[in-house]
């Protein structure tokens, strides 16, 4: 009855193959990213059709991404929203928001993705002052993992009541697991602890945290 | 990085840590059930609030569950309704039945939660005309693996669209994992493939699928 590493492989092929169908643009879509450079640590189509279940649960008016990468769980968020939504994106790294940029055109999206190019730390302030509290539905976090705790603490005023907050990498990066100090363990105990959300760490891929405020 | 036995274990551990905290009345409900001979079967706490996280996220007037067993999973439930929803919960075990529907007293619950004691296929079609199509928020699958598919099949139209459909032990049992022919597979692949719904499965414990009536 023990996971082993064989059957976690075997589970996350399982994933990919019955809950991971997508179409012919998100499926090339990191091959492009990474024919042009991009490193290959999207989140997978399993974890993107979550993102896109979860947003539609939501008010699905505005959504906020940090770390907008190849624009791949971008996409997927924007497929979510309501049909006036609005997803705004952060990307620090300009190669990446160009050819995010692209990709959110040739997905049909990009009417309602705006790619906003900075480091999250220095973007978070200005959205606020922006969008006004109580203006999110869905907030997903996927940048500087040691940077998530300031992320949730300058996005938080933002969140609407019943809206989400999703960090990713919740347990392991590439470069490792929990149990070896990667993940996110500061800002899962952080993001538990806080009496106006519920929240829950999910194992799939590197662990996602999914948090409601209440 | 390989997942390793003891990184798994880890990894559980963690949760029930970080995400498992819980009152001390369903921190002891699972031991007062062994101790009255009910099999320790129950989601753990993590998925129990992953349910009850899940159900706020809906209108949360109506939700059904299939397997109360100790009443476990149903008070996480009952806990993410609405102040007026309502959880119908289905067991067919009559020591099991009442096992819990003392637990959701205890709980403060029982005013948003009706027992209906029988097989979930004999009485699904009872629920399905008192409570007509497009009728439930949320429902939640936890009785005999082999009969998922019809459970499926039942509430499907009971379904209002956005509502949620969630199933438990998706790839695994206390008997194996799904590489070794346990869990639910046809029923993945056909909840998967349904044009109305989009589908999710998360290696939570032994496998937790999430899906979300679109139309």
């Amino acid at each position: 009855m023990a996971m082993t590493p064989e059957r976690w492989i075997f589970l996350e092929h399982y994933a990919e193959e019955v809950f991971g169908k997508s179409d012919e643009h998100l499926a090339g879509l990191m091959d492009r990213a990474v024919d042009a450079g991009l490193p290959a640590i999207s989140v997978s189509p399993d974890v993107g059709r979550l993102l896109k279940i979860l947003v539609s649960m939501t008010d699905g008016d505005l959504a906020v991404e940090l770390g907008t990468l190849a624009g791949y769980s971008a996409i997927w968020i924007a497929r979510g929203l309501a049909e006036n939504g609005k997803l705004i994106t952060v990307e620090s790294n300009d190669e990446y928001a160009d050819f995010a940029q692209a990709e959110l055109e040739k997905a049909g999206v990009a009417d309602r993705v705006e790619v906003v190019r900075g480091a999250a730390l220095d973007v978070i302030p200005k959205l606020v002052d922006r969008l006004g509290p109580s203006s999110v539905d869905f907030v997903f976090i996927d940048a500087v993992k040691s940077e998530y705790v300031d992320y949730f603490r300058g996005i938080k005023p933002l969140v609407k009541p019943g809206g989400l907050v999703v960090g990713d990498d919740a347990y392991g990066t590439r470069a490792g697991w929990i149990d070896e100090g990667y993940g996110t363990d500061a800002f899962n105990r952080h993001v538990a602890a806080d009496a106006d959300f519920d929240a829950v760490g999910v194992p799939i891929s590197d662990g996602i945290l999914l948090a409601r405020r209440d | 990085m390989p997942m390793t036995p003891e990184r798994w274990s880890y990894i559980g551990d963690y949760s029930d840590d970080v995400f498992g905290q819980y009152d001390e009345h369903l921190a002891g409900l699972m031991g007062r059930a062994v101790d009255a001979g009910l099999p320790p079967i129950a989601v753990s706490a993590d998925v129990g609030r992953l349910l009850k996280i899940l159900v706020s996220m809906t209108d949360g007037k109506l939700a059904i569950e299939l397997g109360t067993l100790a009443g476990y999973s149903g008070i996480w439930i009952a806990r993410g309704l609405a102040d007026d929803g309502r959880l119908i919960t289905v067991e067919y075990n009559d020591q099991h039945a009442d096992f819990a529907r003392a637990e959701f007293e205890k709980a403060g619950v029982a005013d948003k939660v009706r027992l209906v004691r029988g097989a979930a296929l004999d009485v699904l079609p009872d629920i399905a005309r008192e409570m007509g199509e497009d009728s439930v928020d949320f429902a939640f699958v936890d009785a005999r693996k082999s009969e998922y598919v019809d459970y499926f099949q039942l509430l499907k139209p009971l379904l209002k669209p956005g509502s949620l459909f969630v199933a438990d032990n998706v790839y695994a049992t206390g008997a194996g994992w799904i590489d070794e022919g346990y869990g639910t597979d046809e029923f993945n692949r056909l909840v998967a493939d349904d044009p109305d719904f989009e589908a999710v499965a998360t290696p939570m414990r032994e496998g937790v699928l999430i899906a979300r009536k679109s139309r």
